[in-house]
């Protein structure tokens, strides 16, 4: 008699481990950095170690008061060198020959500029850990202030909607394009509403980790910096995916694969209209905004010659 | 008559800085000191002049010198980490012999901190703070009023003496919301900025301008001891002529309490309770923290004074007071681990003080 095996749900296969958060953490409310880390921990499983700054994440993993919402080992170092922080406890356990999982889990502020030299040189040496940068498009730990990866047009404190100023002027910095151009092992972008996707590329990640470097975007909204309802997150996420603003691939060595298209892209207004930080936008500068997304993407498209799945 | 507001101390510095005619604001996020970078970010464009956030406080104070070096007035401000990280371009400012002006805002250390008050870069901020011989003019203010105006000061300083200025406040005069009363202040006639890089053509001689940070390539002296002399020099004459400090009831004080920031309101308090109960107590407010008012505490520690330091750190402006007494005169300390709790948000209370006063004298 052949023995039926229940069938799981798909996410839940991948997991590897028990939760290693607490219920009800400290992030405000609606905010989908919980959500990461939770699966974070759960896919790369116990032996991880989680290095971490001054950011948003910081009030849980570093812990407010009188604790952490969690179980994981926390390495709270410094902006400006986290990567070369990690690189040093990286080299240790691997001396010592202990497999574990280093993470480096930053903001955007921490990866695209006051911490990309050392995340610039950590890549280039291909040192054998995993880098996540929760990308919300701004210094949102300080009081939203802008950073290079802001879009343009966003209104932050630092770009007022005003008299003059009409948002930020300038566009974003493609940081995990800059990253795959370093040649690492694996670098990828992923977000939460295509979570399937997202735990794939962890597993992946846990693996290519050994071959050295591994990039992962998490493109991760932030309800209060940018205007948008608490219970939103994910749907701007899939929408963030399904007009190509931000597309999901990864590239190995610099081989670059769409894990994800889309059929029929949606114009960006789509988009746009769920965020209050791009309601004062005219026709002419959405326009704009479009015409970036749709060179970023087709750029992407470019580079992705292989292996890109067929659309659904 | 200025235009009288209800701001806080961190957002007074920005209106000091736009009375004092500076061009030039380049900043990046950091608690406390975001609102001053926030108020540039939406007055200063409105004015028609520079705001930049820069990638990170490297990249502000780089930014500073090169608006420095050709001529215009800039400013930047930062808290306890980015302060650190500046060090290295304000030694080189002080070697270019270039204006600028920096806040720093104070908060808790060592490293990262609390992102709360504290007093703790005193030692940075008046010992140079970056590698080689250099002292930079050190303003700490202990209101909004005062933010504002000695952030204007600044600027007049670091023209006058062609090198850094710094003004230290802390989280607590940073976020205080308070009367102030926006006003030019007028500090009298500055010499043309003739060294700056502007352009052959904008010199009357038509000849370039070199802003070099090395002493020994015979450009600006003629070796390098010449520089070191220079600067000797430099330092000599804003220990003469710019110390500030405010003296309160201290005319027959045996008790003197030092302070500044916003331990000196604390100790005002302290100084007025001590003095309803028949004690002598009096204060002295260091508004310039360096130059450090080392003649009038030898003074009164001669006269037989006793003194007492409040201050939110473990003890930094107490080495200042106990070199100038050299041992003349007992040197007592309220110090950090005096806060009424023990979290990052306790303060120095002027109970606290008054208690300590008691006990001493």
């Amino acid at each position: 008699m052949t023995q039926k095996k229940k069938k799981l749900p798909r996410v839940f296969e991948y997991f590897r481990d028990e939760d290693q958060f607490a219920g009800g953490v400290a992030f405000c409310a609606g905010c989908p950095l919980e959500l990461t880390l939770r699966i974070l921990s759960k896919v790369l499983g116990r032996e991880t170690i989680i290095v971490g700054t001054p950011s948003c994440s910081a009030p849980v993993l570093y812990g407010q008061n009188i604790g952490t919402w969690h179980r994981l080992p926390y390495y709270s170092c410094l902006m400006t060198g986290v990567a070369s922080s990690a690189t040093g406890l990286v080299r240790y356990y691997r001396k010592i020959g202990k497999d574990v999982t280093v993470v480096c889990f930053t903001g955007d502020g921490c990866a695209a500029d006051v911490g990309f030299q050392p995340l610039s040189g950590a890549a280039e040496r291909n040192e054998n850990f995993i880098y996540i940068c929760y990308d919300n498009e701004g210094y949102m730990n300080t009081g939203i202030q802008r950073s290079s990866t802001t879009p343009f047009g966003a209104a932050t404190t630092t770009t007022p909607v005003g008299v003059v100023g009409r948002g930020k002027e300038m566009s974003a910095k493609n940081l995990p394009l800059i990253m795959a151009m370093h040649r690492v092992p694996y670098v990828a972008t992923a977000t939460l509403s295509h979570m399937e996707d997202f735990i794939k590329k962890l597993l992946k990640a846990k693996e290519k980790k050994n071959e050295g470097f591994v990039y992962i975007h998490v493109f991760s909204p932030c309800p209060v910096g940018w205007g948008i309802e608490s219970d939103s997150a994910i749907q701007v996420c899939r929408m963030a995916v399904r007009t190509n603003y931000f597309p999901l691939w990864e590239a190995e060595r610099g081989r670059f694969r769409l894990t994800h298209t889309v059929a029929t892209p949606k114009p960006v207004t789509e988009y746009t209209k769920l965020i209050r930080k791009f309601r004062h936008l005219t026709e002419e500068e959405l326009a704009r905004l479009q015409e970036e997304v749709n060179s970023n993407f087709a750029f992407l498209h470019h580079l992705a010659e292989f292996e890109t799945p067929k659309a659904c | 008559m200025g235009e009288r507001m209800f701001i806080e101390g961190n957002i007074a510095v920005g209106w000091g800085a736009a009375s004092a005619g500076c061009q030039a604001f380049f900043g990046y996020p950091i608690t406390p000191q975001n609102e001053i970078t926030e108020w540039f970010a939406r007055e200063f464009p409105k004015m028609g002049r520079i705001f930049a956030q820069s990638q990170s406080e490297l990249g502000s104070i780089n930014l500073v010198y090169g608006a420095a070096a050709a001529g215009v007035r800039a400013m930047t401000s930062t808290s306890g980490p980015g302060w650190s990280l500046m060090q290295e371009t304000m030694s080189d400012m002080a070697n270019a012999e270039l204006p600028c002006v920096v806040v720093d805002v104070q908060r808790g250390g060592p490293g990262g901190g609390p992102i709360r008050h504290a007093q703790q870069d005193y030692f940075q901020c008046t010992r140079g703070g970056g590698h080689g011989d250099y002292r930079n003019i050190v303003l700490a203010p202990a209101s909004s009023q005062e933010s504002c105006d000695l952030v204007q000061l600044a600027f007049y300083l670091a023209d006058k003496y062609r090198n850094p200025v710094v003004v230290m406040t802390d989280a607590i005069i940073g976020r205080l919301r308070e009367t102030v009363e926006v006003e030019k202040i007028e500090f009298g006639p500055l010499p043309d900025k003739d060294w700056a890089v502007k352009g052959k053509a904008r010199h009357k001689d038509g000849k370039r301008r070199i802003v070099d940070h090395s002493g020994d390539l015979l450009r600006r002296y003629p070796s390098y001891r010449a520089l070191l002399q220079s600067l000797e020099q430099k330092m000599k004459q804003m220990q003469e002529s710019e110390l500030r400090y405010e003296g309160y009831k201290m005319e027959d004080a045996s008790l003197i309490l030092v302070a500044y920031g916003y331990t000196a309101r604390v100790a005002k308090e302290a100084v007025n309770m001590a003095r309803a109960d028949g004690i002598k107590a009096g204060l002295i407010r260091l508004i310039t923290a360096w130059p450090f008012p080392y003649q009038v505490i030898r003074e009164k520690a001669c006269q037989g004074g006793k003194f007492l330091v409040v201050e939110d750190s473990l003890g930094q402006v107490i080495e200042d007071v106990r070199f100038a007494v050299e041992g003349r005169a007992e040197v007592h300390l309220v110090s950090i681990l005096d806060r009424h709790i023990p979290t990052d948000g306790g303060m120095i209370l002027p109970d606290k003080v008054f208690d300590k006063i008691k006990e001493i004298q």
